[in-house]
């Protein structure tokens, strides 16, 4: 199936193109907000990787997996623009403490989600700080394990890094929050909410 | 939804990864909130992975932006507006046609810079060869003479275009020639064959001789055919008849002419088969042999050494196996130390 969507889009055809567009253009903004947070570069960097994917497509040989395709592309483009390794955010602002999500159209406020995913305020405040906790680096490879379902070796190719760094991230974060919730009363909590 | 036991192995990032678990995270229901209630009870030592995958999975679930159908629609508009009108007409067909010219482009720059490179390489370039420690080296020439070069050895070898011109290496080290025989197009003559060293110019037409020309000496073995050797710094001639060697040593005035037989011959040419031979040889010439075939320096300091001689063989291509025959032959221990080679009694 996907095979053919692109080889229809090989072909020219503007239908398939766009089913193409709407099946990956959320996770690249989701994905490159956390790189660089101005939703207008974002968008125009999402804007040019589908134009230059458009035009190249004859060229392009069908990639084993689209979405990791794009989304080198996508960091490759903010990377460029900023000449420099941006940190990736938590998505949770580091300061404020509210939930960053931007003034554009969305399909629910960010109280709204949250009530949506059962998490109250006081596990709200759990969350951030478990997110805080983790480095840029492990935040992004986590991101793109959970939402993009990427293999370690494409995160590797993606990031840079190589495997054993990819795994010994992952893994140290998962320690330093196994840490943090021995530590404090979190998991405690967290049974408590649980079971009771 | 999968039975309890296939979750009993499961660490946080298994829990990441599980459908079910995700599909919980983004839509809580009640049944699925009994379902893990259910199996945390059953395994109680899933509860720390299953924590902290919850607590990753959530954090990552509530700052995912759900961008609405309209703004991603509007958005795939602009990009279509920036997309150049005339690929939106035939553009499969557009692409391909520039590509190919653009490559056309690129191959008529490339073509004759990479064939005239090659040209340059295959006729006009001077070769180098220049073998390493412990190295032994065959080469063939233009002409289909042979050249056997020890380690440490430099031969340098003029263009092909200049070859045609004149037969002549430049030469340092330990080398075996092997020279073809070739007659001038024009006059029928054989061409001569030169080889330039420090001391000697070696002119041949056809034959087979050995040089040895390093900092101290200079000794050219002549073993089939005939050769002009002469000395370009005393001014004088040799013909030399097969069987012959021709030595200098730094000091002397030119050359001495000396009959050798097989045996003495060896120390010459063994190395063609990989062997370091020693007939007799005083500490001095092995530690300089040594040095100039494996590239190492040895050490032989104290009396022991004062009046030995060496005789045997060493294996050329074995630095390792060449030391342990050394220290066999002297009874002492093979230390390396700082990129020497100590010779030290056995404790």
């Amino acid at each position: 199936m996907k095979d053919s969507t692109w080889q229809q889009v090989q072909a020219g055809d503007n239908e398939a193109f766009q089913r193409l567009h709407n099946e990956h253009v959320r996770h690249l903004l989701n994905y490159g907000l956390r790189l660089c947070g101005s939703i207008s570069t974002v968008e125009d960097c999402v804007q040019d990787v589908f134009t230059e994917l458009w035009i190249y497509r004859s060229s392009i040989t069908q990639p084993t997996s689209m979405r990791f395709y794009l989304l080198k592309a996508v960091r490759n483009k903010l990377k460029a623009q900023y000449r420099r390794e941006q940190l990736f955010v938590s998505g949770w602002d580091d300061n404020s403490d509210t939930l960053v999500q931007p003034d554009f159209n969305v399909e629910s406020s960010s109280e709204q989600k949250l009530i949506q995913l059962e998490i109250d305020l006081q596990r709200r405040d759990q969350i951030k700080a478990a997110m805080n906790l983790l480095s840029p680096r492990q935040r992004e490879i986590i991101y793109l394990r959970y939402f993009n379902e990427l293999t370690y070796d494409q995160i590797c190719a993606l990031m840079g890094i190589t495997y054993q760094t990819a795994r010994s991230q992952v893994y140290s974060g998962l320690k330093i929050l196994r840490s943090e919730l021995k530590d404090s009363p979190l998991l405690m909590l967290l049974s408590f909410l649980f079971f009771f | 939804m999968k039975p309890y036991s296939d979750y009993i192995s499961y660490d946080a990032e298994a829990f990441l990864a599980d459908p079910s678990f995700r599909a919980w995270i983004a839509g809580p229901t009640p049944e699925m909130k009994a379902y893990w209630q259910g199996l945390l009870k059953c395994y109680p030592h899933l509860r720390h992975p299953f924590g902290q995958a919850q607590l990753l999975a959530q954090g990552m679930e509530s700052t995912w932006i759900s961008f609405s159908q309209t703004y991603v629609d509007e958005l795939f508009r602009k990009t279509l507006t920036t997309l150049p009108a005339e690929q939106a007409d035939s553009p499969v067909a557009g692409r391909s046609t520039r590509l190919r010219f653009r490559w056309a482009y690129a191959a008529a720059v490339l073509f004759p810079l990479v064939s005239g490179l090659l040209v340059y390489d295959y006729f006009f370039r001077e070769k180098l060869i220049q073998t390493g420690n412990a190295e032994v080296r065959t080469l063939t020439l233009y002409d289909g003479s042979e050249i056997k070069l020890n380690a440490n050895s430099q031969l340098r070898l003029p263009s092909r275009f200049k070859w045609r011109s004149t037969r002549e290496v430049w030469f340092t080290g330990e080398g075996s020639f092997f020279v073809q025989k070739q007659l001038e197009d024009d006059t029928g003559k054989k061409r001569k064959f030169t080889v330039h060293t420090e001391r000697a110019e070696v002119a041949v037409l056809g034959t087979r001789f050995t040089v040895y020309n390093r900092s101290q000496r200079t000794r050219i073995l002549l073993e089939e055919g005939r050769i002009a050797l002469t000395d370009p710094v005393a001014g004088k001639m040799f013909l030399m008849k097969p069987g012959q060697v021709a030595s200098y040593k730094k000091g002397d005035g030119t050359y001495r002419m000396e009959k050798a037989d097989a045996e003495q011959q060896r120390p010459l040419t063994a190395w063609r088969s990989h062997l370091l031979v020693f007939e007799n040889a005083p500490m001095t010439e092995l530690k300089q042999r040594f040095q100039e075939v494996y590239g190492i320096e040895l050490v032989m300091e104290g009396e022991e050494f004062k009046e030995q001689y060496f005789t045997g063989e060493l294996p050329l291509n074995d630095t390792q196996k060449a030391l342990i025959i050394l220290s066999e032959a002297f009874g002492l221990e093979a230390v390396p130390y700082q990129d020497r080679i100590y010779f030290l009694s056995n404790p």
